[in-house]
């Protein structure tokens, strides 16, 4: 039976496990990577997740052994999104990525399409945004998305059903059934 | 994904690249080195710092000459010179140093005095040889028959051995000891006094009557003796101690026996060892001509001037000699030197 994340954070925290540490990045990169396309990162991606990674190296001994992996991953990959904009002055769009060369190769070849999710991400506003990505894409419990984003779980709840709301619209207005 | 979500298409697959992971355990690496780094820069700062201060303070210790007391300083000497004439068995040797063969075992009582109140504390090796051979002469003490050099080699070394066991406690020694008072309990005279006990007593008075110097030397070894249980010292050290104050003359002068025949004044040995008893009675200074009268009197009143006339008869070695001293003939080298280190250092007297 493969180790939990738990448990191979545990390892890392105890003995600098780097076999075990790169389980974790082999299982949690690519969500990692996705969640900060979808939070509009389409350039440096890779950087944050990688800055998130060594973050979490860095903070291992402060893991408590309680808590749950994936939550605690998404709470350093906050931070590393906050200093991110704070860096870059703000949110990228993904027009701005479009324009950009080289484009990213994963956007599709037109600037806008109504079946681009990441088009789409970007018409919500970015409160709804934030918690849609980590509810919904990122799996997160309506608990740990509040805990992450620092706001009550009713608002998550609020937050999450009205940009649902809206991401539909969107898909319906752009593609008609 | 929750079927209300099935209007979300499924997001492309960005290619991560194939040093993704390497990437991060490569900036784990440096972060690592790094820290590393500021520890060894903390590391030698301290060093460098504690270093500095080190040197700063030893200089200051060199630019401020130490101001060694005299008197330690001389006595240190007079150790080290009696250490380096220590024999291997751990006694002295009195007869090739000006003394008398006789008084060997007394002479050896008084250097290990010596060594016990140095200055800087002696070799161990050196005070538990001489400790040893202290012990040996002692045979059996219920069989001592107080005479002549016998009774003073046998009082030195039983007040250094009493001297030795309150540092170094020691179940044979106290075994020792206990029959040595026992002893010198049954040797009490009616009168309350103690006196030799042989026919030829260095030539004072024959036959047994009580001695001031006998009784206080007794009193002297009683009333200092280590926690030992000797049944009936008490006792015996009142009547010794009230025979010893009826000898005492209203002139301040000390009667050597009841007769008052010979009267001991400022330059006997006797009159500071009574004065002893009355601290400050009296001055005087170090006639240089009687060692142990001398580190009786310094053992009462104890002046520089004092301390500066022996320092300044020590000989360039550490020792000191004095062929004119009264008991050179009988102690020697060893006994000027010891009882000379222990004028300078007056306790355990």
């Amino acid at each position: 039976m493969p180790e939990t994340d738990e448990e191979l954070m545990r390892r890392v925290a105890k003995s600098h496990d780097g076999q075990a540490f790169r389980e974790l990045m082999n299982r949690h990169q690519k969500l990692l990577v996705n969640h900060f396309i979808r939070r509009g990162v389409y350039q440096e991606y890779e950087d944050l997740a990688q800055e998130t990674f060594f973050k979490i190296y860095k903070a291992r001994k402060r893991y408590r052994t309680n808590a749950s992996f994936r939550s605690w991953m998404f709470t350093i990959a906050q931070r590393v999104w906050i200093d991110h904009l704070r860096k870059s002055g703000r949110r990228k769009t993904r027009e701005d990525a479009f324009k950009q060369e080289p484009q990213p190769a994963f956007l599709s070849t037109q600037p806008m399409q109504g079946h681009d999710l990441y088009w789409a991400l970007d018409q919500l506003p970015e409160t709804h945004r934030d918690v849609v990505v980590h509810a919904v894409f990122d799996q997160l419990s309506h608990g740990e998305t509040a805990q992450i984003l620092g706001i009550p779980e009713g608002t998550v709840k609020s937050r999450l059903h009205n940009g649902l709301k809206q991401l539909r619209e969107i898909f319906n207005t752009e593609n008609p059934a | 994904m929750n079927p209300d979500l099935d209007f979300i298409p499924p997001p492309p697959d960005p290619e991560i690249s194939p040093e993704f992971q390497d990437e991060v355990i490569s900036r784990i690496h440096h972060f690592h080195r790094r820290r590393q780094r500021i520890v060894n820069l903390v590391v030698f700062g301290l060093v460098l710092t504690t270093s500095f201060y080190v040197r700063r303070t030893r200089n200051a210790y060199r630019e401020i000459p130490v101001k060694q007391d005299a008197r330690v300083a001389s006595a240190a000497k007079g150790v080290e010179w009696l250490v380096e004439a220590q024999k291997d068995d751990g006694t002295w040797d009195t007869g090739n140093s000006g003394g008398h063969a006789a008084f060997a075992d007394g002479v050896s009582a008084l250097a290990t005095l010596a060594l016990l109140n140095a200055p800087d504390p002696v070799n161990r090796e050196v005070l538990e040889k001489a400790v040893h051979s202290l012990e040996q002469s002692m045979g059996e003490p219920h069989k001592k028959p107080l005479q002549g050099p016998e009774f003073y080699n046998w009082m030195l070394s039983l007040h250094t051995l009493a001297e030795v066991e309150k540092q170094m406690p020691n179940p044979h020694r106290q075994k020792l000891l206990t029959q040595s008072y026992t002893n010198l309990l049954r040797r009490q005279l009616s009168d309350g006094g103690w006196g030799y006990l042989d026919e030829q007593p260095m030539g004072y008075i024959q036959n047994v009557s009580s001695n001031s110097a006998v009784t206080w030397w007794i009193c002297h070894l009683l009333k200092n003796r280590p926690a030992l249980h000797v049944p009936g010292a008490e006792k015996a050290l009142a009547r010794g101690t009230a025979w010893l104050d009826e000898r005492r003359m209203t002139d301040g002068k000390v009667a050597y026996q009841s007769s008052n025949n010979i009267i001991a004044d400022k330059d006997d040995a006797l009159f500071w060892m009574i004065a002893l008893q009355n601290i400050g009675q009296t001055s005087s200074s170090v006639t240089g001509s009687d060692a142990y009268r001398d580190f009786f009197k310094t053992a009462v009143v104890q002046t520089d001037a004092d301390l500066k006339a022996i320092q300044q008869r020590q000989t360039p070695d550490g020792s000191w000699v004095n062929p004119q001293d009264r008991w050179w003939r009988a102690g020697g080298q060893v006994y000027l030197t010891a009882m000379s280190v222990l004028s300078q250092v007056p306790k355990g007297a």
